[in-house]
């Protein structure tokens, strides 16, 4: 076998068979092991899984609705206290009512940023990188939305366009250097909208498709304004 | 009670990326990420150890270049026109750089910066783009072009980077003779030119897709800071490749995470990593006094 020798003096060989079958594997691998073909386009309805059931194996069995319910009690701070050693946190939780509202402190500011079950699409939730990115998926995959409510907040943008002499506006997210942005357009049903110099706004609505001179847009409709 | 908090961090820190892992298009990210940090740690060290370490950083200027062409001409896969134009001057670079007049270095300063400035300025004449700012600037540091891939784009990632990998392992002996030994490798009958080639297109290859990862500006980074983290520990070519991948890869996970949970862009989050790994390593080279075997 031709062999040269490294830089420290040793030969260097790799046997041709351990070769070929780890190139057979690789080649396999795309085949057999990329998952399910009906999830490829999938939307992500996140479901709220509480830590201390994956650490129990439970996560398999959490449905929907336990999740819902999950998602309540987390704010509870005896189910926080269950990741810890029970009996150690009860006597902490008894004895000091600073460190529980410590706790509730910490937990209130991370379910602000859990997402609300009563939409399928909560982009408050994700991060600006995953708020771009999910945007960016509703844009180029709008038929797997269409129907969903979808929940963002963003800066707000009012266009008037006078070829149309319509008023459209928007809530735009930007990824997470602000060099790039875009956004949805939504209607509200009440049709009050926000002033235009408003900065941020927060809408929650129903995620549409619709054309207009010859092309198609992006909605969210019978939307209304979310603190 | 700063355990607890910490606990408590860690566990809405893995709530998060559980959730988020959810989606398609962080899996795809991960899948593609890791593929595209493995290719480049194994040619990273070849290029490091032929003192070739900025061919990742002009050849990626020459990508944008054909980026800029592709938005011009709107094409709809770019891959298509940067994928050849970057192969080809990857080979005119590497192949033509001993015997020209131009050296190697200054032959890759001079086509790097005039692609870079043809590209930008053709963007700005010729360009229909609507954010031209937005897309020049995903482009150079990729922000979050990996979590934006399209199935078909994600499909091509993954067979480019089995290839490579799979070329890598295949001609792995004459990959590492033709590096450290040409006349060697001359001598015993290997045809070096067809090696070389190969090492251009794949370079090229990589170079392209990693531009998905962290964007043209900060490729050279996933090329050179695995090599020379693990030339800082392991002495062996077969254990710096080894653990160059490994580092990579982990990199490029922890990088991808860290950028999707705390929003921050992916390109520089990976190359903040693999810094901070590479600084690590200097220092337990240091410490340990050279190389450990």
């Amino acid at each position: 076998m031709k062999s040269g020798k490294g830089f420290d003096g040793e030969t260097i060989s790799l046997k041709k068979p351990v070769r070929i079958l780890i190139v057979f594997g690789l080649v396999c691998l795309p085949i057999f092991g990329c998952g399910k073909s009906d999830s490829v386009k999938t939307v992500a309805t996140p479901e709220q899984i509480d830590v201390n059931s994956i650490l129990e194996g439970a996560s398999d069995d959490v449905t929907k609705t336990d999740a819902d319910n999950i998602v309540e009690n987390s704010s509870d701070t005896a189910t926080q206290a269950s990741i810890a050693d029970d009996s150690e946190l009860t006597a902490v939780a008894s004895e000091d009512s600073t460190t529980q509202a410590d706790i509730s402190a910490t937990n209130s500011s991370e379910n602000d940023t859990q997402a609300d079950p009563s939409v399928d699409v909560d982009l408050t939730a994700l991060s600006a990188t995953m708020v771009y990115s999910e945007v960016f998926q509703m844009m180029y995959y709008p038929e797997d939305y269409v129907g969903k409510t979808v929940k963002m907040e963003g800066l707000y943008d009012h266009f008037h366009d006078d070829s149309t002499g319509k008023d459209y506006y928007a809530c735009i997210i930007q990824d997470a250097t602000a060099c790039c942005a875009q956004g949805i357009e939504f209607q509200l049903s009440d049709g009050e909208y926000p002033a235009d110099s408003t900065n941020d706004v927060a809408v929650r609505g129903t995620f549409e498709i619709y054309e207009e001179n010859g092309a198609k847009y992006c909605t969210l409709m019978d939307a209304e304004l979310v603190e | 009670m700063d355990n607890l908090r910490i606990i408590c961090m860690q566990a809405s820190f893995a709530e998060k990326i559980i959730m988020y892992m959810q989606y398609p298009f962080v899996r795809y990210a991960l899948i593609v990420g890791t593929l595209i940090a493995l290719c480049s740690s194994l040619l990273g060290v070849t290029l490091v150890l032929k003192r070739f370490s900025f061919i990742g950083d002009g050849l990626s200027h020459v990508a944008f270049g054909g980026v800029a062409i592709a938005s011009i001409l709107n094409m709809t896969n770019k891959m298509v026109l940067v994928l050849p134009v970057t192969i080809i001057c990857a080979i005119l670079l590497l192949r033509t750089g001993q015997n020209t007049k131009i050296k190697g270095d200054a032959a890759i300063a001079v086509i790097s910066v005039a692609a870079l400035a043809f590209g930008y300025l053709m963007m700005n004449v010729f360009g229909t783009s609507a954010n031209l700012t937005g897309d020049v600037c995903s482009t150079l540091f990729g922000s979050t072009s990996i979590l934006t891939l399209t199935l078909p784009e994600v499909w091509l990632c993954v067979v480019l980077s089995l290839l490579v990998v799979c070329l890598f392992i295949l001609f792995y002996n004459r990959l590492f003779a033709v590096t450290f030994d040409e006349s060697f490798a001359r001598a015993v009958g290997t045809k070096v030119e067809a090696y070389n080639l190969l090492i251009a297109i794949v370079i090229a290859v990589i170079i392209v897709l990693a531009m998905n990862l962290v964007g043209s500006l900060l490729i050279s980074a996933l090329i050179i800071f695995p090599a020379l983290s693990a030339l800082r520990i392991f002495g062996s070519f077969k254990k710096v490749t080894v653990f160059a991948a490994l580092l990579s890869v982990t990199s490029a996970l922890v990088g991808i995470l860290i950028s999707i949970v705390a929003g921050t862009p992916v390109g520089s989050t990976i190359v903040a990593v693999q810094a901070v790994v590479f600084a690590g390593c200097y220092i337990m080279g240091s410490v340990m006094k050279g190389v450990l075997i």
